[in-house]
């Protein structure tokens, strides 16, 4: 293509353009669509990730923490801690029992924190009324004070000014909390935050050794100093600590992690709508092309080379992609500012609203594959326009092929198109798998089409007329059939695939997990009361069945003599390193594991230590009966030697613990014990106070309660999942009013020369509605199968879950599809039968 | 690529030969002859009028020597180009400089002005005075007033006027004109017919004319019939009638 060429190109562009372009809205909105919404979601999560790494030391609470869990970490490292830095704070968290004093007091499970002077170290703390933290948890006449999340009012029902009771000590309720600067979104947090001093804690007698409780020491470094050099002297200074050392750049990685898939699934699922509205931009450009075919032929017998005409269309397609992209970009941009000024209330995590460039580019470059990879063929195919037809004045494009080069241009636009999903979204692996599916789905409706069409061909002479003519009008030349189906089909099976993986969940939840799980659950019961527990417990009212099982903490330091450091641990198990595990010690074998390997020690054992572990830790770790671990429990290290491999089923929300010691080791240290306990439904309010009265230092955790949060926030996820395939559905619809409006003309004539041939509007009516009705109720049948065989996937192999089949939910969704698709023909084939037949007659 | 077709590699005296042309289609009802071995000659500055019944080939014979269409059998030479050895862009370019055409339904662009719609071949040419050219013959066909207006915003006489600037505007050796008169009124089409004749005497073009009407054939130098695929006649002596 020569200088001259794209000189040309550009004049006779300007002079169509100028005319202005028709039957371009549908065109500019699938692609401002899709760009929004990949636009959207990237400015969003860039807003929530940007605000957690600008607030990262609010949120964590200091530049570095040491945190360890049941025991605090020794007074040296403490006093190491102050030495270094420029001001040191200790948060102590647990879970406790927070009561009224009146005449049988409600009482409720509560996130307890005892805190020092300095804190909050970074950030504020705010309380309703306005007054400082430290006025309100002061000592008033012996009374120490507390502050409360506001849940805890309505929960206990209970007002500022009340006494409350924890463990053994009784407070005043001074305030409520506005803002916790580190109380990050903790998905699973099990109840209302109650705040305390830590002399008011010294009082509750909730302290004690072996305690589930977390101390959390946050440090405050100079400013810029280095958080690796620190962490490196820490390390240096105890070399066999169990803490775990985390800083403010590595904050929050769960909810990063979480906002970095959650984006990745809403970003592939705006490349689905923009891929389904790039099937609307192909029909609006062949459309577009179609009623330009004459002038093609006579630029062509006027001497214009095919590549100017190529790049004439080319310009003015490529203007027209700019507008869209440029129209959802910018909706994108605003989206932050708008969707976080309504919306920042409800999420947990600080925000910062802005203009990030790298989703914005993102975004723009799908727009612009996706332009491409739909326009070119049309394009390259309208160069091939035949000039000698303009002869005979039977000017129709032809269906040639493209030549070769733009065949390559269109599949090297789809592949990048391909590769940017899998590889800009930074999750490879999961991006994979939604491409596969997308891909598969576009192949799935394609063939659909093709089979409708072939079958339609082969059927035998309908008689009913209108029956004829729907079915003709299905396979005629240029008839949008493949269109509709793929486009739709698409959206339909995404909605399908959402309310099936989301139905089974909620499934899972209202149903399945309440059968098996227990009425409670029990922490911190201390071991001296363990005996009287159990007798409360089974003689509360409604009692089916009870577990309590010592539980210690510890930390893996090595395996088979070796130091976890240099132990070649592989990537899926590099968690052991961090984590710190739950271990027990029994006797009996748990009945509802299965020994794999190895055999479990008689009930009588005492000699070496010897555990028994989950089966696939061992594996992934390289392990076998026989090797040895070594574990730091509470300061003490004790290596053990394999005995036998566990099978556990996580789902029967049991306890079970991956590390269980036989007897004659553990029984000594510092430990307190779990428990679980079953009641028939209606008796659970009153062996609830029952227990809560007997044993108030015992957290009590309603696991009904536990379901309702986990549901609460799988409604917030399945939102964002609907809104997405929404947007997917929307693009579907745009294409098929796209789709409509380009056999407008044809479907005009076709009404007008039947209403002249004696046909009623019912008639015509009949048979444009039975067409669209047979295409929505095949494309919702495909999309159905799909769908379901889709989220089937996602349930059992991704999740590992049972899968139920939902055919309500299934049939459901196709039915809104048929409907969609039959009242959108209706709408615009109407408009076609309301024309009179004379002045159509006479134009054509 | 394509030689260039301005420099004619073998110089020949007949500025169109048909040689044993033949066009035959693929359809579903089997293979259809459209051309049966055509042979014919136009000299430089000949005019030659071509009557015949509709499907004849008439049409298709012209777009074989504008190169819009490729022949299955026998060769044509147009201004000393054999059009056989023409790629697409070379058969563009080829029409640019040696060809004309004027359609029955005239083909203007109907985004396109006057002005712009009879530049548009010297544009194609990179000619830098495209648009004072374009002015110049489309004066020369009485639209001197009408240079802004729309295709739509003018009737059938003054379209297919614009459409003899166009065609002429390149100076090419030959005008092919396809019924020219078929959508005017009888009047219109006089005063088109004059137009065409007048122009084409003043610059020396050879004409292929297709017509129904034998008054219209009459004023050129020869009239050929075509009927089955096939010249019958070479009718020199219609002329002299």
């Amino acid at each position: 293509m020569t200088v001259q060429d794209w000189r040309l190109a550009w004049r006779f562009a300007w002079r169509e353009a100028r005319n202005g372009l028709r039957g371009f809205r549908v065109f500019v909105a699938c692609l401002a669509l899709g760009v929004f919404a990949i636009a959207a979601v990237g400015s969003l999560s860039s807003s929530i990730v940007d605000g957690l790494e600008q607030n990262a030391r609010a949120i964590m609470g200091g530049d570095i923490e040491v945190g360890q869990t049941a025991q605090n970490i020794p007074a040296e490292a403490t006093q190491w801690l102050a030495g270094k830095a420029e001001a040191v704070s200790l948060a102590r968290e647990l879970r406790a029992m927070a009561r009224g004093t009146g005449e049988d007091p409600q009482r409720t499970i509560v996130e307890l924190k005892a805190i020092d002077n300095p804190y909050p170290l970074y950030g504020a703390m705010v309380l309703a009324s306005g007054q400082p933290l430290e006025r309100a948890l002061e000592a008033r006449g012996g009374v120490y004070g507390i502050v409360v999340e506001p849940e805890l009012l309505t929960r206990i029902g209970v007002a500022v000014g009340d006494p409350i009771a924890l463990g053994d000590g009784v407070y005043e309720l001074r305030d409520v909390i506005a803002h916790e600067p580190d109380r990050v979104a903790n998905a699973f947090s099990l109840g209302p935050r109650v705040m305390m001093s830590d002399a008011a804690f010294a009082t509750t007698g909730l302290g004690r050794e072996g305690s589930l409780i977390r101390f959390r020491h946050r440090v405050k470094l100079a400013p810029g100093a280095d958080y690796a050099a620190f962490t490196e002297a820490l390390d240096a200074a105890f070399p066999d600590a169990l803490w775990r050392v985390r800083n403010a750049t590595d904050a929050q990685p769960s909810i990063r992690r979480f906002i970095d898939r959650l984006a990745v699934f809403l970003t592939l699922a705006g490349v689905t709508a923009l891929t389904v509205g790039g099937i609307g931009v192909g029909i609006a450009v062949q459309a577009y092309l179609s009623g330009k075919t004459a002038t093609i032929a006579t630029l062509k017998c006027l001497g214009a080379r095919g590549s100017t005409i190529f790049l004439t269309y080319m310009i003015q397609i490529g203007l027209l992609a700019t507008v869209g992209i440029a129209v959802g970009l910018g909706f994108g941009i605003l989206s932050p500012f708008v969707g976080l000024a309504l919306y920042a209330e409800a999420l947990p995590v600080p925000t910062e609203a802005g203009i990030y460039a790298a989703p914005l580019l993102l975004a723009v470059a799908f727009g612009v594959l996706t332009a491409l990879a739909f326009s070119v063929w049309p394009l390259a195919r309208a160069r091939e326009v035949a000039p000698a037809a303009l002869f005979r004045d039977i000017v129709a494009s032809t269906r040639r092929w493209p030549r070769p080069s733009y065949v390559l241009l269109t599949a090297l636009a789809a592949a990048a198109l391909i590769a940017l999903a899998v590889f800009a979204t930074g999750q490879p692996s999961i991006a994979r798998w939604m491409v596969v599916g997308i891909v598969a789905a576009l192949i799935g409706f394609r063939l659909t089409a093709s089979g409708i069409v072939a079958l339609v061909k082969r059927l035998p002479r309908v008689r009913r007329t209108t029956l004829r003519l729907a079915l003709a009008n299905m396979v005629r030349p240029g008839a949008p059939t493949a269109s509709i189906v793929v486009a739709l089909g698409v959206g339909l099976t995404v909605l399908v695939t959402t309310a099936l993986v989301q139905g089974n969940i909620a499934q899972q939840i209202a149903g399945r997990i309440p059968a098996v799980a227990p009425s409670f659950f029990f922490i911190d019961i201390q071991p001296q009361q363990a005996a009287a527990f159990d007798e409360t417990v089974k003689a509360a009212p409604g009692f089916q069945a009870m577990e309590r099982v010592p539980n210690l903490r510890g930390r893996l330091v090595k395996l088979n003599g070796t130091p976890l450091d240099e132990f070649d641990v592989p990537p899926q198990m590099r968690w052991v390193r961090r984590a710190e595990f739950g271990a027990t010690y029994a006797a009996d074998a748990p009945a509802k594991n299965r020994i794999v390997d190895g055999a479990w020690w008689p009930a009588d054992y005492s000699g070496p230590p010897l555990i028994s572990v989950e089966d696939y830790v061992v594996r992934d770790l390289g392990l076998k009966v026989g090797d040895t671990m070594t574990f730091n429990i509470l300061g003490r290290e004790v290596t053990a030697t394999i005995a036998n491999l566990r099978e556990i089923d996580w789902a029967d929300f049991g306890i079970n613990f991956i590390v269980m010691f036989a007897p004659g080791t553990l029984e000594n240290a510092p430990q307190t014990h779990l428990g679980t306990a079953a009641f028939e439904p209606a008796q659970e309010e009153e062996a609830y106070r029952r227990v809560t009265t007997a044993f108030p230092n015992v957290s009590t955790v309603r696991v009904r309660e536990v379901i309702e949060t986990a549901s609460q926030l799988l409604g917030r996820i399945a939102t964002a999942a609907n809104g997405t395939a929404a947007i997917t559905i929307a693009a579907g619809i745009l294409v098929l009013v796209g789709a409509v409006a380009a056999g407008h003309r044809r479907r005009v004539y076709d009404a007008v020369i039947l209403k002249v041939l004696g046909a009623t509007r019912r008639d015509v009516l009949k048979a444009y509605i039975l067409e669209f009705l047979m295409l929505g109720v095949i494309t919702a049948a495909v999309a159905a199968a799909l769908g379901t065989l889709a989220a089937w996937l996602i349930i059992t192999r991704v999740m590992q879950a049972e899968w139920l089949f939902l055919p309500i939910s299934t049939i459901g969704t196709a039915a809104a599809g048929i409907a969609i698709v039959t009242a959108l023909g209706y709408a615009g084939t109407w408009v076609a039968l309301s024309q009179r037949p004379a002045p159509v007659l006479r134009t054509e | 690529m394509t030689a260039d077709p301005a420099t004619p590699d073998s110089p020949r005296k007949d500025l169109v030969a048909l040689r044993g042309v033949k066009l035959t289609l693929a359809s579903a009802a089997g293979p259809v002859d459209i051309l049966r071995g055509v042979d014919m000659s136009l000299q430089p500055g000949e005019a030659v009028g071509i009557v015949g019944p509709s499907g004849s080939g008439k049409s298709t014979m012209m777009s074989i020597i504008a190169g819009l269409e490729q022949p299955t059998g026998g060769s044509v030479t147009v201004a000393g180009h054999d059009l056989a050895a023409l790629d697409e862009d070379g058969l563009a370019l080829f029409r640019r400089r040696h060809v004309g055409i004027v359609f029955q339904s005239f083909h203007l662009i109907p985004t396109m002005t006057a002005l712009e719609n009879v530049a548009v071949p010297l544009e194609l040419a990179g000619e830098a005075r495209a648009f004072e050219r374009a002015a110049e013959a489309l004066t020369q066909v009485g639209l001197d007033h009408r240079l802004g207006h729309y295709p739509a915003q003018m009737s059938g006489g003054e379209q297919q006027r614009v459409a003899l600037a166009r065609a002429f505007v390149g100076e090419p050796d030959l005008i092919l004109a396809d019924e020219p008169t078929g959508n005017l009124d009888g009047e219109t089409g006089r005063a088109i017919i004059d137009a065409l004749f007048a122009i084409r005497a003043e610059k020396n073009t050879a004409l292929l004319l297709i017509t129904h009407e034998a008054r219209l054939a009459s004023r050129c130098d020869r009239v050929l019939r075509m009927a089955d695929g096939l010249l019958m006649a070479d009718t020199g002596a219609m002329a002299a009638q």
